[in-house]
């Protein structure tokens, strides 16, 4: 009982009007479950008895310290300057926020009972809301392929009618559709397909892949796709390996997704095995911090990772300290794929290094995205219009970008090496250089062409 | 002005990476961190010298200044690197 209490105060105190919306998230993934909830509340005053309503908040009433958006010029309110105030009126349209603290301490919650001849309409939670774009790609069909046609937005219908026709054969006890049947009815992402990762009998077990972005949905429970299989992680920028962001978790769906996702979802990843290692090397903010890449760089080498993935860069020429980087990892055995980057321009540091492998991204006809940079580039992968994994609750997203690129690389690099111990370094390097397919376009764009796992 | 700013030294892998940093040290660059994988030091100099003045140091194959930061866009952008 009281350690409830104390979670669920200290979950009440992450929820304050000035709190920022990165707080309020990484607050919610703590407390777990599937509610929305920020943690603090919205009380609708009635539209008679707006001022009353606001009057009854403070010393005359519940003794909240209020702030008040006609305090601020235009009544701009900036909830951050708000500081420690338990609530925030919005007088023209009769609401306050209030704080979780405020709340909780004053027994205010959803189910509170308002009297009739209470200025207050409802009490009601805060949601998050996300971007919608994220649902509806997913249900695009041109997506998602089988190996014949594209059924598009029938699959998940074959799919949820196979699974209702074995259940009532098999009785509700019997696991739902062996993995290869579900990959084969529910298909694979335009780039597995492309990668032939599908036709693949390698899952990267035994090998290490570490992905140096920014982070990881891991707190709490974790992605639900990624549920039992061991992360390790480093933060190299002063923040939580939590994932706020959504770059990161969508490299390493690429490269290291499961071979079967939760329900209907199609297979988005490549080396389902491998041991995946994330390095928070970017913010939240998805900026890098002083030397939080290079050192990411050295902490990859140092554990040994035989594939490390930089989905991240900039303009400019070759780094010193990344080629040093590039070919200390070659010398162990290690190998280092990184984004060409998206500038229609020459390739970006760390990729134009050249111990580090850089990668151009493809569309889906396999010609070179117009966004792809060119010049140093090793080889080609898929990178428009990539599904993935994204953190909670949106869980899968659609993004642009040789960021999308490099981590098919990576898988497949993975798949690889699992198939041989000396396929490591430079050997590795030279085996997805020779086995890539060959596309009718020039090496500064393509590389050795379109990356292939074995 | 060298004195206050952030330098990283590449080193050949040559030499011993104690013996480069003790003479770094001797030449007024304080190392940070040691990034023994790789080869590297990232510090910062005790006061206004010439970075250029490592590289006389063997083993010292490069000094440049902190890498420009890298940036993927904001939390949920569809466009990145």
């Amino acid at each position: 009982m009281a350690t409830k209490k104390t979670n669920s105060a200290e979950s009440a105190s992450a929820a304050r009007v000035s709190s920022s919306v990165e707080e309020l998230l990484l607050a919610a993934l703590e407390r777990g479950g599937d509610s929305f909830e920020t943690g603090r509340y919205l009380v609708t005053f009635k539209e008679e008895a707006i001022d009353e309503g606001i009057a009854s908040l403070g010393v005359q009433g519940q003794g909240m310290r209020v702030a008040d958006a006609r305090d601020f010029e235009s009544q701009t309110l900036a909830l951050e300057e708000v500081g420690d105030a338990d609530a925030v009126v919005l007088p023209e349209i009769g609401v306050a926020l209030i704080s979780g603290e405020a709340a909780q301490e004053r027994s205010m919650s959803m189910f509170s009972s308002i009297a009739s001849e209470s200025p207050i309409k409802s009490i009601d939670p805060e949601y998050f809301v996300f971007a919608q774009d994220a649902y509806e790609a997913y249900y695009q069909s041109k997506f998602f392929q089988t190996g014949q046609s594209g059924f598009g937005e029938n699959l998940s219908s074959i799919a949820r009618i196979l699974e209702a026709i074995a259940k009532e054969m098999h009785g509700t006890n019997q696991p739902q559709l062996e993995a290869e049947e579900e990959a084969m009815v529910l298909g694979a992402t335009w780039g597995l397909t492309a990668c032939k990762v599908t036709q693949s009998t390698r899952s990267g077990a035994g090998i290490k892949v570490a992905i140096l972005d920014t982070g990881m949905d891991i707190v709490n429970t974790g992605h639900p796709d990624f549920a039992g299989r061991p992360i390790v992680s480093q933060d190299f920028v002063g923040q939580p390996i939590q994932d706020l962001n959504g770059h990161g978790t969508h490299c390493i769906g690429t490269s290291c997704g499961p071979l079967s996702p939760a329900g209907t979802t199609p297979r988005y990843g490549i080396a389902y095995r491998a041991s995946i290692f994330a390095g928070k090397v970017l913010a939240n903010s998805g900026s890098s911090v002083g030397f939080s890449v290079l050192n990411g760089m050295n902490w990859a080498i140092a554990q040994r990772c035989e594939v490390i993935s930089l989905s991240l860069g900039g303009a400019g020429g070759p780094v010193p300290a990344y080629t040093n980087a590039g070919q200390a990892a070659l010398n162990n055995g290690l190998l280092i794929i990184a984004a060409a980057g998206n500038e229609a321009s020459p390739t970006g540091q760390p990729a134009n290094s050249p111990t580090i492998m850089s990668v151009a991204s493809l569309d889906q006809n396999l010609t070179t995205s117009n966004f792809s940079n060119f010049g140093k580039i090793d080889i080609a992968a898929p990178g428009r219009d990539v599904f993935s994994s994204v953190p909670r609750p949106t869980r899968y997203g659609i993004k642009n970008g040789t960021s999308m690129a490099a981590p098919h690389v990576a898988g497949c690099a993975a798949l690889w090496a699992e198939t041989s111990v000396s396929l490591r370094g430079v050997a590795l390097w030279n085996k997805l250089r020779s086995t890539a397919k060959h596309l009718p376009l020039p090496a500064t764009r393509v590389g050795a062409g379109l990356v292939q796992a074995p | 002005m060298s004195k206050g700013s952030k330098f990283v030294v590449s080193t050949s892998g040559n030499r011993s990476l104690i013996d480069i940093k003790d003479e770094l040290s001797d030449h007024g660059f304080k190392v940070e961190h040691t990034l023994d994988a790789i080869g590297c030091f990232t510090g910062e100099f005790t006061d206004d010298e010439d970075p250029d003045s490592l590289k006389s140091i063997p083993g010292v194959i490069d000094v440049s200044p902190e890498p420009e930061p890298v940036d993927v866009g904001p939390p949920n952008s569809s466009m990145t690197w």
